[in-house]
């Protein structure tokens, strides 16, 4: 798939939750698929039973994060771990980017997709930039609510890229 | 293991242990209708207490010839089943009343109630209740959580040191010029 697969975006965090905890991962997005590679993944829910809320928050502090040089890293490597998530674009069913809350800046993206048994797989995450990014922006005078909308922008900039324009006005949705 | 996450856990059993010992324990109250035997005969009430820190209640001696009441640490009631002379943490005498002591360390403790005027049979009416807060597991509580908190602040800043910076703290489009595109900084050494 590699050979002619062009990289056209990288998502430096999404945080997706599950039972274990908020994993952080960054998204790569080519022209064929969306990896989503694993950064950060905690025990913070199994803390979390164990400890309450103490448990859980100490569980995420000690977690540690890996990074990538996504810019030369091989597609197929990223691709290949089984700890990442890949998602070709021709089993897109839906992309759904919403607010999580009214007071919540942070916005939710819900992908939906045929997984490899026919069956639909959601995939619920949430576009956090990253702690450095928010800091910049905001010693740059810009808000909280602009810097996650252009966050937001940006994702679907680079899916408005990674998808022929049908395909992109098939499966996109914002709200 | 990383030296931080090491920081992190003790830091974590420290906070979740202050928490616990911090915690209040619900109060425990009972009352009891009790006969003193006829003759040189005391009763008592045990009470094992950890973290609770104030004892209280009221009395009432229906055959009128009063009784004496002490609220005694487990040394104290040692020294008096022995016959020895002893102190107590508070003592009352009369036909009614009430009593109240502080509990200082957890341990056992003991309600004596005795005969005052006479050693005839009595009957008493006694209610009594253990609330309140003990200062030893506050402070150690206390003492703990400070210390948690102050672990998960080294343990904080020793992570930086292996947490590597983003390489990518913006949303990169490969294909954009540079200028429109904000690209990786070149780490200085």
């Amino acid at each position: 798939m590699s050979s002619s697969e062009k990289k056209i975006g990288l998502i430096p965090k999404i945080v997706v939750a599950s039972r274990m905890g908020p994993s952080e991962y960054a998204l790569l997005i080519t022209d064929k698929r969306s990896i989503f590679i694993l950064e950060k993944s905690s025990k913070a829910g199994l803390a979390g039973a164990v400890g309450g809320v103490i448990g859980a928050a100490i569980a995420q502090a000690a977690a540690t994060r890996k990074t990538f040089d996504y810019a030369n890293e091989s597609i197929d490597n990223l691709a290949i771990n089984p700890k990442n998530i890949v998602v070709p674009h021709d089993s897109l069913q839906s992309f759904r980017l919403r607010k999580k809350a009214f007071l919540n800046p942070v916005f939710r993206m819900q992908i939906e997709y045929q997984y490899e048994n026919g069956k639909s797989k959601k995939l619920k995450t949430l576009l956090s930039p990253p702690s450095e990014h928010l800091k910049q922006r905001k010693q740059e005078g810009v808000g909280r609510k602009q810097i996650h909308y252009d966050y937001m922008s940006k994702v679907l900039e680079a899916y408005k890229q990674a998808l022929s324009p049908p395909r992109y006005e098939t499966v996109i949705g914002s709200e | 293991m990383k030296s931080f996450q090491v920081i992190l856990a003790i830091a974590g059993i420290l906070l979740i242990a202050g928490v616990y010992v911090i915690y209040p324990p619900l109060p425990f109250s009972n009352s009891h209708s009790l006969t003193i035997p006829e003759g040189n005969y005391f009763y008592h009430i045990d009470l094992s207490i950890t973290k609770l820190g104030h004892i209280s209640g009221t009395f009432s001696d229906s055959s009128c010839n009063g009784i004496i009441v002490y609220v005694m640490d487990d040394g104290q009631f040692q020294n008096l089943k022995a016959g020895l002379s002893t102190s107590s943490l508070f003592s009352t005498t009369g036909t009614n009343g009430g009593f109240s002591a502080n509990i200082v360390s957890p341990g056992s403790y003991h309600l004596v109630l005795e005969h005052d005027l006479n050693t005839a049979q009595q009957t008493v009416q006694i209610s009594y209740q253990v609330d309140g807060m003990n200062l030893v597991f506050l402070g150690t509580g206390i003492g703990l959580i400070v210390a948690g908190v102050a672990l998960v602040l080294v343990g904080r800043r020793s992570r930086q040191r292996y947490e590597p910076p983003r390489k990518h703290s913006d949303v990169i489009l490969f294909d954009k010029p540079p200028e429109n595109n904000p690209q990786p900084a070149t780490p200085t050494p």
